[in-house]
């Protein structure tokens, strides 16, 4: 009898350790096939991403010059933006003809390029200027994006916009901003005889000249969402108007016929209505226009000041800064009007709210002890952050994607300060930088992406 | 005097043009500029790949390279596996001609001698580890990730916050490097066969902040993008014994690559981290390769992008 049952037991015990060891096998087997290493990476750097531009491959003697010039521009719409960090041309080991065949990566690798622009230009048989790029991933060794475009000569520095585009929008996921033109207000003379004019420049500062002529006073200039069309308050014959100002044919209309004073002026995005305040017995309320019925509507009616509107980019909500509080702070409300629901509470006041194209940000301009500041908050008020600070810094407005601020800067009357220049900064607050401008400039505005 | 005449007549005539047309054309150069020419633009292939060129003799020189210069293209060693490389390869061109035949040679995923060779630069540090317990392991990580002073908050800039935070700092010390130190790895040298689930998990939550700890300098976060807050990357990486990568980093969501650029520029910047000359080849010890061979890492940049 005992035999009988220990031989279960012994089997059983067998059973279990040949288990045991086939589930240790399995597991042994296992582990590595599935339960591979899993990380989070939850930190980073934000650095410039290094890439190399070598001059564009002239196919042709008469295409010399442009193969250089479009590298150039190209390279400096790059660097300007703060995103990438262009490589000095002494260090590249590879060029000409054989980069055009197909780079060697290995070449580019030794001088930390991680992305690489190859490019030709060629004057062709009917005069027309063909210009060619790649962009290579170096790590990766394939090509991310290649085009062609052919076009007269005189359009080499657009093609070379176009171009700085495609390849900031391939590796940043955003459209890109450079095929587009700053308007701003050119300021000189003396403080008491301040001369100051509207100026349209291409973003990089090319191109630039004045559209009016100095006469009249000049102040918050706007594009509309087909960058032809200009609105902003003008003095003329000591009345304050709202103007709309025609750059392909250099005329200007006044808009509406208000009885007071009408300022701060924008367009919706879609171009059809323009957003202002009207002020009038030393009241200040919003008011909406309809370009295409002429019909106003008001939006607000609060015996506070109301001004700066901005439409959010779907044009159902404006944002706005009011005093109905006590201080200046920010306000959102429908595009219809209705109760508007205060966003901003931090320290200080806020003023010149701007709503993001990408429509996920308000740009603002703060004010705290007697400092200004250039900050963004999400629509909800969320999420502030200050960019910018300085004597003065204000008036934001955004590139067309919603990635880059400019605004204009003026630090007290002394040494070197005392004149307002414009500056542009990078959402995430790094790459700070001056925009040239011939004059002083103040009170700029980025034109949407030309057609 | 006819010639004054002829000149006094075309000064007269000029005034009198510049009068009536007036000068702005001069100046104020031609609106019509601003009629944009459309420009079109014609999508490029990719230029053809030049032949490979037949390189046999390639495996054998192959090691070296990898322990000495960072430069040339991170050259796999012969590899034990050849499957999954057999769908990666047709990316790198000349630089890299598989050595098929070195496989059917070794049928074992245990190339003994060459990474006996190669551990030099690599396991060395960690190998160091076990022996002096404690003291040891604790300088390493204060001196490899150099974290810019405010590592544990949002990495994009805020003025008013810095300002705060710089107040703060005054008046008390600020505490750093909770994150990135890593625990002391006392088994590391313990063959992987033997572990324990206890163990195996102890040794992977090690492993994993050894990679954390490489790969967080590498990695440029496109800080500014849209929602880039919300974006979480699952990227697989296999490894050659050595640490290098054993193919081009795979981006577990290949649909959303191509359907959202904003996800492509995060994957991608997250592709480049893992290529880049300081993180290729990961430093990893190379008793417990079967732990690590096979890596996933997640990208996450919500904390860095702050709320």
């Amino acid at each position: 009898m005992k035999q009988i049952l220990t031989i279960p037991i012994h089997a059983l015990g067998a059973v279990r350790g040949l288990a045991a060891f086939a589930a240790l096998a399995a597991l042994l087997l296992t582990v590595p096939a599935h339960a591979e290493l899993r990380v989070d990476i939850t930190r980073g750097k934000i650095e410039p991403l290094p890439i190399a531009i070598p001059d564009f491959f002239a196919v042709n003697d008469a295409a010399a010059a442009y193969g250089r010039n479009v590298a150039q521009v190209i390279q400096a719409d790059l660097e300007r933006c703060g995103l990438f960090r262009a490589i000095d041309r002494r260090a590249f080991i590879q060029g000409g003809e054989s980069l055009r065949v197909r780079p060697r990566f290995g070449d580019w690798r030794l001088v930390n390029a991680q992305a690489l622009v190859v490019g030709s230009a060629e004057i062709r048989e009917d005069g027309q200027l063909r210009v060619e790029f790649r962009l290579w991933d170096v790590f990766g060794e394939q090509q991310l994006i290649g085009l062609r475009s052919d076009t007269q000569p005189s359009n080499w520095r657009r093609i070379a916009h176009i171009i700085a585009d495609a390849i900031y929008k391939r590796i940043t996921g955003e459209e890109g901003y450079f095929d587009t033109r700053i308007v701003y207000v050119a300021e000189s003379g003396p403080p008491k005889l301040r001369i100051k004019r509207l100026a349209i420049m291409d973003q990089d500062g090319a191109n630039h000249r004045y559209l009016t002529s100095g006469s009249d006073l000049v102040l918050t200039p706007r594009f509309s969402p087909t960058a032809q069309e200009i609105t902003y308050l003008a003095y003329v014959g000591n009345q304050p108007r709202v103007y709309i100002y025609h750059i392909d044919t250099g005329q200007r209309e006044m808009l509406g016929d208000f009885p007071g004073m009408t300022f701060a002026p924008r367009f919706s995005a879609d171009g059809n209505t323009i957003i202002m305040s009207m002020a009038q017995d030393g009241n200040s309320d919003i008011y909406s226009m309809d370009l295409r019925t002429r019909r106003t509507r008001r939006l607000t009616s609060h015996p506070s000041i109301d001004t700066s509107p901005s439409f959010s980019p779907d044009g159902r909500q404006v944002v706005f800064n009011s005093d109905r509080g006590g201080s200046k702070q920010l306000y959102v409300m429908s595009q219809g009007g209705g109760t508007p629901r205060r966003i901003s509470f931090g320290d200080g006041s806020y003023s010149t709210p701007v709503w993001s194209p990408r429509g996920d940000l308000i740009a603002f301009t703060r004010m705290k002890s007697g400092r200004f500041g250039i900050g963004v908050m999400r629509p909800d008020g969320s999420g502030e952050r200050i960019l910018s600070e300085g004597f003065l810094v204000e008036g934001p407005t955004w590139s067309p994607n919603g990635r880059v601020l400019m605004y204009f800067r003026q630090e007290p009357a002394g040494a070197s300060g005392g004149e307002p220049k414009l500056y542009s900064i990078d959402l995430t607050g790094y790459n700070e930088r001056e925009v040239g401008t011939p004059t002083s400039g103040s009170d700029p505005a980025w034109s949407p992406p030309k057609p | 005097m006819r010639k004054a005449a002829i000149i006094s007549a075309l000064l007269h005539v000029s005034v009198f043009v510049f009068a009536w047309f007036g000068l702005p054309s001069l100046f104020r150069d031609d609106p019509l500029h601003d009629q944009m020419v459309q420009v079109e633009m014609v999508v490029l292939d990719e230029p053809p790949k030049p032949e490979p060129k037949p390189a046999p003799p390639k495996p054998k020189p192959a090691p070296k390279p990898v322990a000495a210069p960072p430069p040339p293209p991170p050259e796999p060693p012969p590899v034990p596996e050849p499957p999954k490389l057999a769908e990666v390869a047709p990316e790198p061109p000349p630089p890299e001609p598989e050595p098929v035949p070195a496989p059917k040679e070794k049928p074992k995923p245990k190339p003994e001698p060459k990474p006996k060779a190669e551990p030099k630069p690599a396991p060395k540090p960690v190998a160091k580890a076990p022996p002096k317990p404690a003291p040891k392991p604790k300088p390493k990580p204060k001196a490899k990730p150099k974290p810019p002073p405010d590592q544990f908050q949002n990495i994009l800039k805020d003025l008013a916050r810095e300002k705060a935070a710089l107040e703060k700092s005054e008046s008390k010390d600020r505490k750093k490097d909770q994150v990135a130190a890593v625990p002391p790895e006392p088994k590391a040298d313990r063959p992987a066969s033997r572990a324990t689930d206890i163990d195996s998990a102890r040794a992977s939550a090690q492993l994993a902040s050894l990679v954390k700890q490489q790969v967080t300098p590498c990695w440029n976060i496109p800080g500014g993008a849209k929602d880039a807050q919300k974006m979480q990357i699952a990227v697989r990486i296999q490894l050659n014994p050595d640490g290098t990568l054993r193919g081009p980093p795979r981006i577990e969501d290949a649909a959303r690559m191509s359907s959202d650029p904003f996800y492509r520029a995060m994957a991608e910047s997250a592709a480049r981290a893992l290529r880049l000359p300081s993180c290729t080849p990961l430093r990893l010890p190379y008793a417990q390769y079967d732990l690590w061979k096979d890596i996933t890492l997640i990208f996450d940049p919500s904390e860095a992008l702050g709320p």
